[in-house]
């Protein structure tokens, strides 16, 4: 049992760890080389990458959608590809709706390899070629020169926020155990006892049957 | 727009959700500090007492025109000013 719940916490762990890599905001400091709009097939696998259906951009009959993409080179040379998508009012709650304007703004910093022109683009995503999903655009910023790494503020916040909202939550918790749900057991626990004690006065190996079970459960030493 | 108002009916919702949540256990809190309060003043009356629980609820009786319960209201405030904030920042920057 105890290895199951270990198993169990590590799983819990990489599952917050990943859902939090792909909805945070990150920074890459990128040159723009190109952007387009393409018809992007978006297939039950990959819907989940893409936006909600209502929000901007149409789908037509065969599942394709004319989405909006830029391309970059980093600095190391390596290309990486954006998309620029709206997000809308739902999920991932980035409330973007200026993606026409971005991908302005994204055609207006292309530059090449002899002047290049250094951006960070925020984005929020993965790049998971074989399930044609791209992290999608959020935001554009120019810098001066290729090593400039901005300071990532807003995933920074956002996780302070979480954490802080964690612990709120912990602490309701333990106050709401300790002033309503164990009274509550121990209540029911002496009603139950006094009942027993009516029926039989040899039910002693039953007292405490209740709050046995939830101390048993609350304080099992670990092994 | 009616993902729009979707949002905003369940903003709302998640508001009022914590915002009760939030008014359990800060009225919670109160009743236990003055549950400690009535143990150091009568020591000799200690326990879960007829006459404690009097003097909780009179100390209750004020308690949502205090100012603690009425800044829980930012319950409503922080995040709908947050999302507004967050609308204006990701559009219009």
């Amino acid at each position: 049992m105890h290895y199951v719940k270990v198993v169990l916490g590590v799983l819990l762990g990489i599952v917050v760890f990943l859902f939090l890599d792909y909805a945070l905001p990150s920074k890459n400091t990128v040159r723009i080389t190109n952007t387009y709009n393409r018809l992007t097939p978006v297939t039950s696998s990959n819907a989940i990458f893409y936006a909600a259906q209502d929000t901007g951009t149409v789908q037509n009959a065969s599942g394709q959608r004319d989405v909006r993409f830029i391309e970059t080179v980093r600095p190391n040379g390596k290309v990486f590809v954006y998309r620029n998508e709206d997000t809308g009012w739902i999920w991932p709650p980035y409330f973007k709706y200026d993606s026409a304007n971005l991908h302005a703004e994204a055609t207006n910093l292309r530059s090449g390899k002899a002047d290049p022109q250094w951006v960070s683009v925020t984005a929020y995503g993965w790049r998971i070629p074989w399930l044609t999903a791209y992290p999608n655009a959020i935001a554009i910023d120019t810098l001066a020169n290729p090593n400039d790494r901005p300071r990532n503020w807003g995933a920074m916040i956002i996780s302070a926020v979480l954490l802080i909202f964690l612990v709120l939550i912990w602490r309701m918790w333990a106050q709401f155990r300790e002033r309503t749900l164990d009274p509550a057991i121990r209540s029911a626990d002496a009603r139950w006892d006094r009942t027993t004690d009516r029926v039989t006065s040899d039910a002693a190996g039953a007292r405490g049957r209740l709050s046995g079970w939830w101390n048993t459960r609350r304080a099992r030493p670990r092994k | 727009m009616i993902a729009f108002f979707r949002l905003i009916v369940l903003v709302l919702l998640l508001e009022a959700m914590f915002y009760l949540l939030l008014r359990l256990y800060i009225r919670s809190l109160r009743r236990e500090r003055l549950e400690n309060i009535w143990a150091e003043r009568h020591p000799d009356m200690a326990g879960d007492r007829a006459a404690r629980g009097k003097f909780v609820r009179k100390s209750m009786v004020g308690f949502d025109k205090s100012l603690r319960s009425r800044l829980l209201w930012l319950v409503f405030i922080i995040p709908t000013l947050t999302i507004m904030g967050i609308v204006y920042w990701i559009n219009w920057q």
